[in-house]
């Protein structure tokens, strides 16, 4: 420690502070439901509970960081025509063996993938990468084993509000909502 | 034959029936209107009475004194429309998903715009259906940020409701 940090006076006072205080140096499990999300948003909000960075004792080269589950990476969303403009590049090692996939055919073949590159970019090259990548925990599904969902204590808010499709709605609440303007007179439906 | 005699004798006009042999029906097409035909020996009498429609009950009562379209009334009541809002745009829609034409709907150029790109949106978004084929890319989940997209849409330029605005009187 050096000479210009003073550390902060911690005096417990209530049992919320203490059990605060036991939630920084435990290891957190939180929950994330990616529906409807942009996963490269919303990996820039994982990354900090991953690497540890919304704790007051964080340090680069300290390991604490917490578990993040995410569910339901299959519906994520992006805006407008960035499926098709988002291009992820491979190459084999050979001659003539660059690939170009883009994200919509990679969510085909694996509806993790995406939110598991955003996150791994989010995080950035560092020494924690290494470490703090496996305790992320990702499902295309919202079905997950109970080994998982019992350490879930808290749950990361999402960015933004999920829609509605008209499917889901019912008929009778498609029929009662208000109407903003009446059939004319000799107006047949098509 | 007769029908189409029949039919070019009357003089009613309906603005959304395509072809000709739409204007009498022998059953009530959706309800708004009714054909009775009744038998009287030789005589037949064929009589369509117009009954409400299933809409006249959930009608918004927005008695404005420059009768403003629909939407502008919601803008001016602060009411700001998104395209997740699908309960509303649904109702600008006909059976095949496609826009309905001012004359039925009542709303200004402006309003008609906006309404059809939300609905464009809503549409490629997967919140309404459509009645087209869809590319691959368009199979997942996709949003809109409406302030980007919308752009010769300002609250400001609405002259005509300015007296309708919350704070101004």
């Amino acid at each position: 420690m050096s000479l210009w940090y003073k550390p902060p006076k911690i005096f417990v006072k209530s049992p919320t502070k203490r059990v605060q205080q036991w939630a920084v140096f435990s290891r957190l499990w939180w929950l994330y439901d990616a529906k409807w999300q942009n996963p490269f948003y919303s990996a820039m909000k994982i990354q900090k509970y991953l690497l540890g960075s919304h704790k007051p004792i964080h340090h680069p080269l300290s390991d604490c960081g917490d578990h993040v589950v995410i569910i339901n990476t299959k519906e994520i969303a992006m805006p407008a025509e960035e499926w098709r403009y988002r291009v992820y590049f491979h190459h084999t090692g050979y001659p003539g063996g660059a690939s170009w996939t883009p994200a919509y055919e990679l969510h085909e073949k694996d509806p993790t993938m995406v939110m598991y590159k955003a996150v791994y970019r989010a995080v950035g090259n560092n020494l924690l990468r290494p470490e703090v990548m496996p305790r992320l925990h990702l499902f295309h599904d919202d079905v997950i084993s109970e080994e998982i969902l019992k350490n879930v204590t808290a749950q990361i808010r999402q960015l933004r509000p999920v829609p509605k499709r008209l499917e889901e709605y019912s008929e009778e609440e498609q029929e009662q909502f208000p109407k903003l303007f009446d059939w004319p007179k000799e107006y047949v439906i098509q | 034959m007769a029908l189409k005699a029949l039919s070019r004798l009357l003089p009613i006009r309906t603005p959304g029936a395509s072809s000709y042999f739409r204007w009498i029906h022998t059953s009530s097409a959706v309800g708004v209107k009714e054909v009775k035909v009744t038998e009287e020996g030789d005589m037949t009498i064929i009589e369509g009475s117009i009954q409400d429609s299933k809409r006249k009950p959930f009608l918004l009562k927005m008695d404005d004194p420059y009768h403003a379209c629909p939407m502008c009334a919601l803008e001016g009541r602060g009411i700001k429309v998104r395209h997740t809002d699908v309960l509303i745009l649904q109702q600008f829609l006909n059976i095949k998903h496609e826009m309905l034409p001012r004359e039925i709907t009542g709303l200004c150029k402006r309003q008609h715009r906006r309404v059809l790109s939300l609905v464009l949106m809503a549409q490629n978004a997967g919140l309404l259906p459509v009645n087209k084929m869809k590319v691959k890319w368009e199979k997942w989940n996709r949003y809109y940020d409406e302030e980007t997209d919308i752009r010769d849409y300002k609250l400001k330029d609405l002259h005509h409701l300015k007296h309708m605005l919350p704070g101004e009187s």
